[in-house]
């Protein structure tokens, strides 16, 4: 399957994402392709209130920091529930401010790492917990 | 000697791994210093994070990725508020552009400046500046040898041969051709350049005389940022393999203390001279009588423990407190070396075939007594990574003399244990008992000569 085939099919979940975190643009490319994305401020229907993404469940999965640099919250409190790939906070590494995303289905227990605080690069930040 | 006041910078991240990390978080401990250890997602257990002050994990497994990374060691570097950044040796201990990164950013690298890690990096530049400070070069070229292949070999007649064409940019024997007569000349200028080009990104090639069985002997310095520099005695370092050392020595037997007394002096100079700062050391050939420069080491080394031995001067120690601003508390006439010193290098390898042997060290028992110093990382159960250097002991003996030394060391290496792996120990205790070692003196090509006698 090529490049732009893996987007295609995945666009429905991508766009959902999109909408969920207030995405407006995103541009993607490899050695084989690109594709740019730019979603209109009035959606033509509403997207779904969660993406569509595999749900996994596991035994307190971690999650980790993307990259060594400052954690910031997103203000998601402990038991809150969240579906794999949903945003949970970000991580500030130099210029960047990149999202730390559920690696899977379940509710998020506190964060292990206070709001400004150093993490290092695949750093546990929260555990997710079954049963979400 | 002086230690730390409160205003002094405190704060030092420890840019390296394995026993080096270590060797270095306990002269931070030594001077009351907060130490900031960083890590690859590989080594989150090492040694040394147990006793620093603070860790972060920096990056992935792969060295590119972490601790070659400059970008990525000054980002913890900011992150952890750091003063001091102390490199260790390999990784970016060499990198003037880190150098230069450290200094932007309004940090101090223990070590050089960059512009000296520039001019000393620089084969030719290193050597113009030696000729300048009367420290002895091989007979060669003062610059590159020029792209005109008639004037090249004009050049190389009269230098003689055997000669080596060698990579102005280079080390580790790439970009290198030893040329045994004049009708060798244009080949191997032609692909030292290529080979240099590639590996260095910098063409030029220069040539000088090839000595045929060299001792390599090195010279120990110090020098603070106020313009004292004193040097530390001499090593040979001639049992080695493919330019990698395997035993280290102080002092260097044989040679007239006189002489190596003489060549200490113009080395401490050409550092007052050139304005460096930090630890270093001046590497020589020595041939009949006569010592010829190679480079100059503009870091730590990793045999410098023979040198504490020798001298019982805290190197590390030192380093720090010169990157703190403190002037050495001594003077040329208060160093006085004492008995001998030898280190064994403990690589996690083949020790016939020299392969990398990572893997779980089942069990580690240190050997110990009179004169016997250990510098590792290693406990029960650690796991040697397949991702960085092989060296995972230094073994370092101190005895009244070489024959109490040799001694020593090999009680000491028939009472290590470490179990798990593969290690270059059986080497060690075989070399100690070689008559060429016991007797000294032995050159560069030693080691392999012995190798394919025995058939390795």
């Amino acid at each position: 399957m090529t490049f732009l085939e893996d987007l295609l099919n995945d666009l429905p979940e991508l766009v959902g994402r999109m909408r969920h975190h207030d995405v407006r643009y995103v541009s993607l490319k490899n050695e084989t392709g690109a594709l740019a994305l730019a979603l209109s401020e009035n959606p033509g229907q509403t997207p779904p209130a969660h993406p569509v993404a595999s749900r996994t469940k596991a035994e307190n999965t971690p999650v980790p920091s993307p990259e060594m640099g400052v954690f910031r919250s997103n203000g998601l409190g402990a038991n809150h529930s969240v579906r794999s790939g949903e945003i949970v906070g970000f991580v500030e590494a130099g210029p960047l401010r990149l999202p730390v995303t559920a690696t899977a289905d379940g509710t998020l227990g506190s964060a292990l790492i206070g709001d400004g605080g150093v993490v290092g690069y695949h750093d546990v930040l929260f555990r997710i917990h079954p049963g979400g | 000697m002086p230690e730390p006041s409160v205003s002094q910078p405190r704060r030092v991240l420890i840019a390296n791994r394995g026993e080096i990390a270590l060797r270095i978080t306990r002269a931070c401990r030594l001077l009351g210093l907060h130490s900031i250890g960083i890590h690859s997602e590989a080594d989150a257990s090492l040694a040394h994070l147990r006793l620093v002050d603070e860790t972060i994990c920096i990056g992935p497994a792969a060295a590119s990725g972490s601790y070659l990374d400059a970008a990525r060691v000054l980002r913890a570097a900011e992150l952890t508020n750091t003063d001091i950044i102390h490199p260790g040796y390999g990784f970016l201990s060499e990198n003037a552009d880190f150098a230069e990164a450290v200094e932007q950013s309004g940090r101090t690298l223990a070590g050089p400046t960059a512009a000296i890690m520039r001019l000393m990096g620089d084969k030719i530049s290193a050597k113009q500046q030696m000729r300048r400070s009367g420290v002895p070069c091989l007979p060669g070229t003062d610059d590159a040898l020029p792209t005109n292949r008639s004037e090249a070999q004009t050049i190389c007649d009269a230098i003689g041969y055997p000669l080596i064409v060698k990579a102005a940019g280079g080390g580790g024997g790439r970009g290198m051709r030893v040329v045994m007569t004049a009708a060798d000349l244009r080949d191997a200028i032609e692909t030292a350049r290529e080979e240099a080009g590639r590996a260095f990104g910098n063409p030029s090639v220069y040539a000088e005389r090839f000595l045929q069985h060299p001792r390599h002997i090195e010279i120990q310095v110090l020098a603070d940022r106020q313009g004292n520099a004193v040097w530390l005695g001499a090593r040979d370092c001639s049992i080695q393999r493919r330019h990698q050392k395997l035993v280290e020595e102080a002092p260097a037997i044989g040679i007239d203390p006189q002489a190596i007394a003489e060549l200490g002096e113009r080395c401490a100079n050409a550092c007052t001279l050139m304005g460096y700062t930090g630890a270093g050391t001046f590497e020589f050939l020595y041939e009949d009588g006569a010592f010829s420069f190679i480079e100059m080491n503009t870091r730590l080394q990793v045999e410098h423990p023979v040198t504490e031995m020798t001298t019982g001067i805290d190197i590390v120690r030192e380093q720090l407190l010169i990157a703190m601003g403190e002037p050495l508390s001594f003077t040329q006439a208060d160093i006085l070396t004492q008995g001998h010193a030898i280190e064994c290098r403990i690589n996690a390898e083949d020790p016939e075939s020299f392969r990398p042997a990572p893997g779980k060290v089942t069990h580690w028992r240190a050997p110990g007594g009179p004169g016997v110093r250990i510098d590792t990382h290693l406990y029960d159960g650690y796991v040697v990574p397949p991702n960085y250097d092989s060296l995972i002991a230094k073994l370092i003996v101190h005895g009244t003399d070489r024959t109490d030394a040799l001694n020593r060391m090999h009680a000491a290496l028939s009472e290590m244990q470490i179990t798990g792996i593969a290690t270059t120990t059986p080497l060690h205790l075989r070399l100690m008992n070689e008559p060429g070692v016991r007797e000294g003196s032995v050159s560069v090509h030693y080691l392999e000569a012995l190798m394919r006698k025995s058939g390795s």
